[in-house]
């Protein structure tokens, strides 16, 4: 699993704002907010066997960061993105060791000095730059519901393995959050098990438009253009599906065997 | 208690725990490279952890004698002491031979906190980042943990980049983004 270079996580620097520069500092609120996501450090732990490097070398996040920093008209656009993936590395690592030291918005800082020297930038803009990046939390959740639904087979399944195991809730939620941990940790459930047959697919033409559109935007893993009415549409579609379908879920017994007894005569 | 025996054991240990990894090196194996009997290995060291402790405190003094060495003759200004030991770090980074920091390395396979492998090496990487914190401090910087807390991420993503992509010039770049670090503090 290489997070850095996976799809989603680019696409959500790409909209984390109008400036590059918005763009640029986004990677570290992004990551910070992934790192808190129930079930993350555990896959890390899983995911990487002791003494082996952490990270992968995040080649596309590099490149797209070179890609950002040339529109910044930044000096040398690739030195800039290699110093910005340094940061980055170096703050996952320290956050994972020490959550909560404020690793990632000290890299977020550092990263501001050295992109306003890069671009030029003058103070006010510089202000402007640290005031960014909001949106691209806001959205960061619901990507990551993509991307564990879509490869179910391994982060969810990790993802609820954690859970199981260790009790993780994560009851405290950054605010700018679109959807909370344990919802989105329901909806992949859910998703899983009507993916896999036990439980029927909703019929979308039934639901309220609202509630298709957030139901489609955690399938597809787009980001939604209003967290907030999202959020309220996927907590009221799951208690409707609670009411109405769930009775409809079959689950067959685990070991493989069926109710029924085959008696050869 | 330094005999030749006890320092060719210490660096035949050294070498396999900075190449494989310290849990994936077992004692069989130290035995075999170092060719003594597993004895003569427990006369000297009472046990693996044991080993593994003498093996980071080894490493610690080799890097800050280095460390001494690059900053002792350096300007007496104290940001530009601050860049001078992180330049020396960074240099440390740039060694052929870099292997990543063994503290840190050790951190992560021992990751129980209670264990003495783990005390061990998180002492020594406060060693490191409470020098930044005090020359920064030195150096009238308002806050001087913030500032040590950059700096330690810079040198630790340096040390991540330059053992997965060897020659990316991540030495470099992490050299002038500290520079711009240290300067643009206040």
């Amino acid at each position: 699993m290489n997070l850095l270079d996976s799809p989603w996580f680019l696409r959500m620097v790409e909209a984390a704002g109008k400036r590059p520069g918005d763009k640029l500092t986004a990677i570290f609120s992004l990551t910070k907010t992934w790192i808190a996501a129930p079930g993350i450090r555990e896959q890390f732990a899983l995911a990487y066997p002791p003494g082996q490097p952490r990270l992968h070398p995040c080649i596309e996040l590099k490149r797209q960061l070179t890609d950002i920093a040339a529109t910044a008209r930044a000096q040398h656009p690739a030195v800039l993105a290699s110093q910005l993936t340094i940061l980055l590395q170096g703050a996952i690592a320290e956050e994972m060791r020490n959550p909560g030291a404020g690793a990632l918005d000290e890299a977020a800082n550092a990263a501001r000095a050295v992109i306003s020297k890069a671009c030029g930038r003058t103070g006010s803009e510089r202000r402007i730059l640290a005031a960014g990046s909001a949106l691209a939390v806001a959205g960061l959740l619901f990507g990551l519901t993509g991307l564990l639904a879509r490869d179910a087979a391994s982060p969810a399944a990790l993802m609820a393995h954690a859970i199981r195991h260790t009790g993780v809730t994560h009851a405290a939620t950054p605010s700018t959050v679109a959807i909370s941990p344990d919802e989105m940790v329901e909806f992949i459930a859910l998703q899983r098990e009507i993916s896999a047959g036990h439980c029927p697919a909703p019929h979308l033409l039934v639901l309220p438009p609202g509630q298709a559109t957030a139901y489609m935007n955690a399938v597809n893993f787009r980001t939604p253009e209003d967290p907030a009415a999202d959020r309220a549409n996927m907590r009221a579609f799951l208690t409707w599906f609670k009411q109405n379908l769930s009775t409809e879920c079959y689950f067959p017994p685990s070991n493989g065997h069926t109710t029924v007894a085959w008696v050869k005569r | 208690m330094a005999t030749p025996m006890r320092e060719h054991i210490l660096g035949v240990a050294a070498n396999l725990f900075s190449n494989r990894g310290i849990n994936a090196t077992s004692v069989d194996t130290i035995v075999a490279e170092a060719g003594i009997a597993k004895v003569t290995l427990y006369k000297y060291f009472k046990s693996k952890e044991q080993l593994i402790v003498e093996y980071l405190r080894q490493y610690d003094d080799k890097l800050w004698k280095r460390l001494k060495e690059a900053t002792g003759k350096s300007e007496t200004a104290p940001k530009a002491k601050l860049a001078g030991l992180v330049d020396a770090i960074l240099d440390w980074i740039g060694d052929e031979d870099f292997k990543g920091f063994a503290f840190i390395n050790a951190t992560v396979e021992f990751p129980q906190l209670e264990s003495t492998v783990h005390q061990t090496s998180i002492e020594f990487a406060r060693t490191l980042r409470d020098t930044l914190t005090q020359l920064a401090r030195e150096a009238g910087i308002r806050k001087p943990e913030a500032l040590a807390l950059q700096l330690a991420l810079v040198i630790e993503g340096a040390a991540i980049t330059e053992t997965t992509q060897r020659g990316s010039g991540a030495v470099d770049h992490a050299r002038e983004l500290a520079h711009i670090v240290i300067n643009s503090a206040t």
